[in-house]
């Protein structure tokens, strides 16, 4: 086993740093500031807690400045993770039904439309998440409940299923494969988290929390095997062989990378953050995290493209030569006479302000992950 | 009255209901296997809510409420039967089951087939008993164009379809120069169209294309008491939280709102239930279905008609799991037919389609917000094939399909796209530029998919669903056609992206970053010597895409004029029964490069329209027959939708 010395002093000496391309030169930074007071949560005791959010926070890292530049720590990702994975062990007092997906259709984010064309001032209120911070999802049926069951906890979650679903559970995890590992999400984490932190202590003395940033970062390639083979292999780039990682830990990174990502970058009722309760989250402008790249994040009810009924009558502008003309005897009958324009709140059409235009080298740099790397095309 | 059984709530089954209960005459039970996310159905339309959200960890990183979740209705796949029972379980073109069916779902593309597409086998020299293409069962239609447009009319105007077609000096005006011709315009303008779709528009037009707006069931004007849509960015693969999108609700609210027609969700229908023929030579007949309710427990309902409205796949394993067709057809002898008694034709379940997807995606320099918008609002048709008219056939040009242009891609999406290179801040970086989320635009076409006869459905030998019900089996392989075709289109998809750059473009930098077959993954083939790529690279490789996820499922109930030819009739009767039905993509002997779903709609409407009108019944038909039961069809058209542009033009 070597040292935790030993470890660092072989990565930084590869030069590693020195050899990354620009858009890739702050992947050593600093860690983000950590939020929120909690350590502990309704499935992960304090240990894991703490491990799981020094994961997401390496994972999406939080900048300088976190009101600009937020990460996963910012977005409440292990708040996410841990109400995910006791999703059907909530308190009334925080959902009403197993959090799995939240029931629409309003964030109160948006406004309904104003009278005249224009976004309105009367804003809905959360659906997903109100004011008294019990978050609202969509009732399972029972064949929903036994696939989130045995993804949620393995065989343990269809061991009392109903007869009808008996020879079904007996083929999960043999001929039905698995979509979350033999034992289930549960025991993914806890045993992944567990083994990043016997792996720390074992290279550098100290839990996973308790590592500076630069050793969480080559615990977590090395366990993800992400930086060492992918960029590694794209770039002029060469980083040691890492000592071997714990397989659980090995095995968690892309269930907690994609976890990570979902609570980051996805709608924030699933990590209990709305505009009530956050200033980040803000009406008409989302998530810190969505401002940060650019994206509109949820948008009704009042979306992009805004009817104006008064812009245009029955038979001009556009509106001429659909349906019936008119005044017309398909008109007098009921045929449907169009009427009324858009105007775009948020440019569809054209170019607008907002977003980053790529420069040269951002467009070969991802041209060339891409071609290094393939494509998992949907 | 009597009382026809509808299983499955979707396009199809919502338009059955609607139009028999329309008529008077009938009392309809919808049953659907999916849940029911919509709230006041049977009011107005305008009160009819939904629980859907903008939500992309719901809706699209996990598998979404609305869709049928593949661990407990898991399906089974393999290339052909050299690949032993399975090779793949999980998803294989799972589609949402939901009241409203998989329209809830869909990006409403709302295309017409083209009168090229119903003859194309003849005009290829071919024949039913020798199709023009080898190694096929290519085939016409049993309905020309023609006789399916009034259909499609009305069907525009039932749903609502935004298009471009447009009514001027009297005559309509087409915008798209590949169609076919029209009896009317449409009924609404299209929406705001999307930059992402509107550059690689306006770079195809310069090249000599004609792209134009996609006519889309989504609403762009107050509709029937529906709200317009406002390009919310979440449409393909999200139910619409305002009710803009033309899905099968609004036909199935129509239904409802006769006070003629019950709908039951969550009722899996697991046996079609028939008495065998009373004398010899006669018919089976349909009595009603059992179903299964969320907890397991079994139901009877009775009827004097069923008609299956769901998906081929799901459709052809109902029909296995009660005796009709051949739920394991004999492997060593899959290149024929298999008939039996409930099922004459022995071609139950086969002749399975899906489209054969191809790719261009491109990087614009500019953030062009490819998030916001319909998903496409524009197509390209001209490599769907030549046409549109029979004298305009050249069987030199290679049958494709049409290019969706546009397309959109989420955040969380992109995110999963990058952890495959990068993590930590480097992956943060990236994410900042957007390149997937705001830089992006695609090609997909929708290349057509040759029916064989060796592509089939049938029952897992093994593998129950969550109901313990044996799980369907897909044996499916690409015919050359649908990979030469898709390796003679690539590069010209290339050519059209480049063209958005270039000296006075506003766009002036562009990066085609690849092209390639959706569904798998392969490695990418890039611009340049493009053409000797596509040879090697696709050509070669057997099979593409060998896990369809396309959402576009035809045949396995293929329309015939007689049994010989496929296990539908014209108007979609098992041939074996008096009073059991399918509708919907099944019913297709080909799979023209379209979307598919107004023509399921429309052949819906059509059958239905057969089913009031009391045609149909033969053990054979002709072309005449179908011809001469037109005008009682039309009648009934009429009858249903007498205040639509087409029902007054008839």
């Amino acid at each position: 086993m070597i040292t935790r010395r030993q470890f660092v002093k072989a990565a930084m000496a590869a030069g590693a740093a020195a050899a990354v391309p620009p858009v890739f030169g702050s992947l050593f930074g600093p860690a983000g500031a950590a939020t929120g007071t909690s350590t502990t949560g309704f499935f992960l005791p304090p240990a894991r807690w703490a491990t799981c959010r020094a994961l997401c926070a390496r994972i999406v890292p939080t900048g300088s400045d976190p009101g600009t530049d937020p990460g996963a720590s910012e977005a409440n990702a292990v708040v996410f993770i841990d109400r995910f994975l006791a999703a059907f062990e909530l308190p009334a007092s925080v959902a009403d039904n197993p959090a799995i997906w939240v029931k629409g259709p309003n964030s109160g984010r948006s406004p309904y439309l104003g009278e005249g064309g224009e976004p309105g001032n009367n804003y809905p209120t959360d659906d997903l998440l109100g004011r008294d911070g019990v978050a609202s999802f969509l009732e399972l049926t029972p064949a929903q409940e036994l696939s989130w069951r045995y993804q949620l906890y393995g065989p343990a979650g269809v061991a009392s299923a109903p007869a009808f679903a008996q020879k079904w559970a007996s083929q999960l995890g043999s001929l039905i494969p698995s979509p979350s590992g033999a034992t289930g999400l549960r025991s993914a984490y806890a045993a992944g988290l567990d083994a990043f932190d016997a792996y720390s202590e074992s290279l550098f003395k100290t839990s996973f929390a308790g590592a500076n940033p630069e050793e969480q970062d080559l615990m977590l390639a090395a366990a993800g095997n992400l930086v060492i083979s992918a960029v590694g292999g794209a770039l002029p780039i060469s980083l040691p062989t890492p000592p071997a990682t714990p397989a659980a830990a090995t095995a968690l990174v892309p269930l907690i990378t994609l976890h990570t990502f979902q609570a980051t970058y996805g709608i924030p009722e699933y990590s209990w953050r709305n505009q009530y309760n956050d200033p980040t989250v803000i009406p008409l402008q989302g998530t810190a995290q969505w401002r940060e790249i650019g994206f509109d994040g949820d948008t009704q009810p009042l979306g992009n493209s805004l009817f104006d009924a008064e812009m245009f009558g029955p038979g001009e502008g556009p509106n001429a030569g659909f349906g019936a003309e008119p005044g017309s005897a398909d008109a007098a009958a009921g045929v449907f006479v169009p009427f009324g324009g858009y105007r775009e709140f948020r440019p569809v059409s054209t170019l607008g302000s907002g977003g980053v235009t790529l420069s040269p080298a951002d467009a070969a740099t991802i041209k060339q992950m891409l071609e290094t790397g393939g494509i998992k095309a949907k | 009255m009597k009382t026809a059984i509808v299983v499955g709530s979707g396009a199809a089954g919502g338009t059955v209901a609607r139009v028999l209960a329309k008529s008077g005459a009938y009392q309809v039970v919808v049953l659907e296997k999916g849940p029911n996310f919509f709230q006041n159905l049977g009011g107005r339309n305008s009160q009819v809510t939904n629980l859907f959200a903008n939500d992309e960890t719901g809706w699209e990183s996990r598998t979404a409420p609305i869709n049928q979740d593949p661990l407990i209705e898991p399906r089974s796949f393999r290339a052909d039967t050299n690949a032993g029972d399975r090779a793949y379980v999980g998803d294989v073109n799972n589609m949402p089951t939901t009241v409203g069916g998989a329209s809830v779902h869909y990006d409403a593309k709302a295309r017409r087939y083209r009168e090229v597409d119903f003859v194309s086998n003849s005009l290829m020299g071919g024949t039913a008993d020798s199709p023009a293409i080898e190694g096929t069962t290519y085939a016409d239609w049993p309905m020309t164009y023609d006789q399916l447009e009034p259909f499609y009319a009305v069907t525009e105007e039932v749903i609502g379809v935004q298009g471009p077609a447009y009514r001027s000096a009297g005559q309509v005006v087409n915008p798209n120069p590949y169609e076919s011709p029209r009896s009317t315009p449409y009924v609404m303008p299209p929406g705001v169209g999307q930059l992402s779709s509107l550059l690689p528009a306006e770079a195809a037009q310069r090249l000599g294309y004609g792209a134009a707006q996609v006519p889309t069931s989504v609403v762009s004007r107050p509709y029937h008491d529906r709200q317009p849509c406002n390009d919310c960015g979440f449409c393909l693969n999200y139910g619409c939280t305002t009710g803009a999108k033309s899905s099968g609700i609004w036909p199935l609210n129509d239904a409802l709102n006769t006070g003629r027609v019950q709908l039951i969700s969550g009722a899996n229908v697991v046996e079609i239930l028939y008495d065998s023929p009373s004398t010899s030579g006669g018919r089976y007949v349909a009595r009603g279905v059992r179903y299964l309710d969320p907890n397991g427990a079994s139901h009877t309902v009775t009827g004097d008609l069923v008609v299956l409205a769901n998906t081929p796949i799901e459709a052809s394993r109902l029909s296995f799991l009660s005796g009709i067709g051949q739920a394991r057809p004999n492997e060593s002898n899959i290149s024929s037919a298999q008939p039996m008694a409930t099922e004459p034709s022995g071609l139950l379940g086969r002749n399975l389609m899906f489209h054969y997807q191809s790719v261009c995606l491109t990087i614009v320099d500019q953030p062009i917000h490819n998030y916001r918008g319909r998903t496409s609002t524009h197509t390209l048709d001209a490599f769907a094939g030549s046409g549109p008219s029979a004298d305009q056939f050249d069987p030199t040009v290679p049958m494709g399909g049409i290019l969706e242009i546009g397309g959109n891609l989420n955040p969380i999406t992109e995110a999963e796209y990058f952890a495959s290179f990068l993590t930590g801040q480097a992956h943060k970086d990236l994410m900042n530029l957007g390149p997937f989320v705001d830089h992006l635009t695609t090609f997909t076409m929708q290349g057509q998919d040759m029916p064989q006869i060796s592509n089939y459905v049938d029952l897992d030998p093994a593998i129950v669903d969550v109901w313990g019900q044996p799980a369907p089996r897909v044996t499916y392989k690409n015919h050359p056609y649908e990979l030469a075709a898709a390796g003679y289109y690539m590069p010209k998809m290339v050519e059209i992206m480049e063209a958005i750059g270039g000296p006075g473009s506003a766009y002036p930098t562009v990066h085609p970053l690849l092209v390639l077959p959706l569904n798998e993954v392969l490695p990418s083939i890039l611009p340049g010597p493009i053409g000797a790529a596509v040879q090697e690279n696709v050509l070669s490789a057997s099979p593409l895409n060998d896990i369809p996820a396309t959402a576009h499922i035809m045949g396995t109930h293929r329309s015939a004029l007689d049994a010989a030819h496929g296990p539908c009739d014209p108007y979609g009767r098992y041939w074996a029964f008096d009073n059991l039905y399918y509708t919907g993509g099944g019913l297709q002997p080909t799979a023209p490069g379209f979307n598919v779903t107004l023509t399921f709609w429309a052949l819906s409407y059509w059958m239905s329209a057969a089913l009031v009108a009391g045609i149909g019944g033969q053990n054979s038909y002709t072309a005449g027959d179908i011809a001469s039961n037109m005008s009682s069809l039309v009648k009934v058209l009429k009858a249903t939708d007498p205040k639509t542009m087409i029902a007054r033009r008839l």
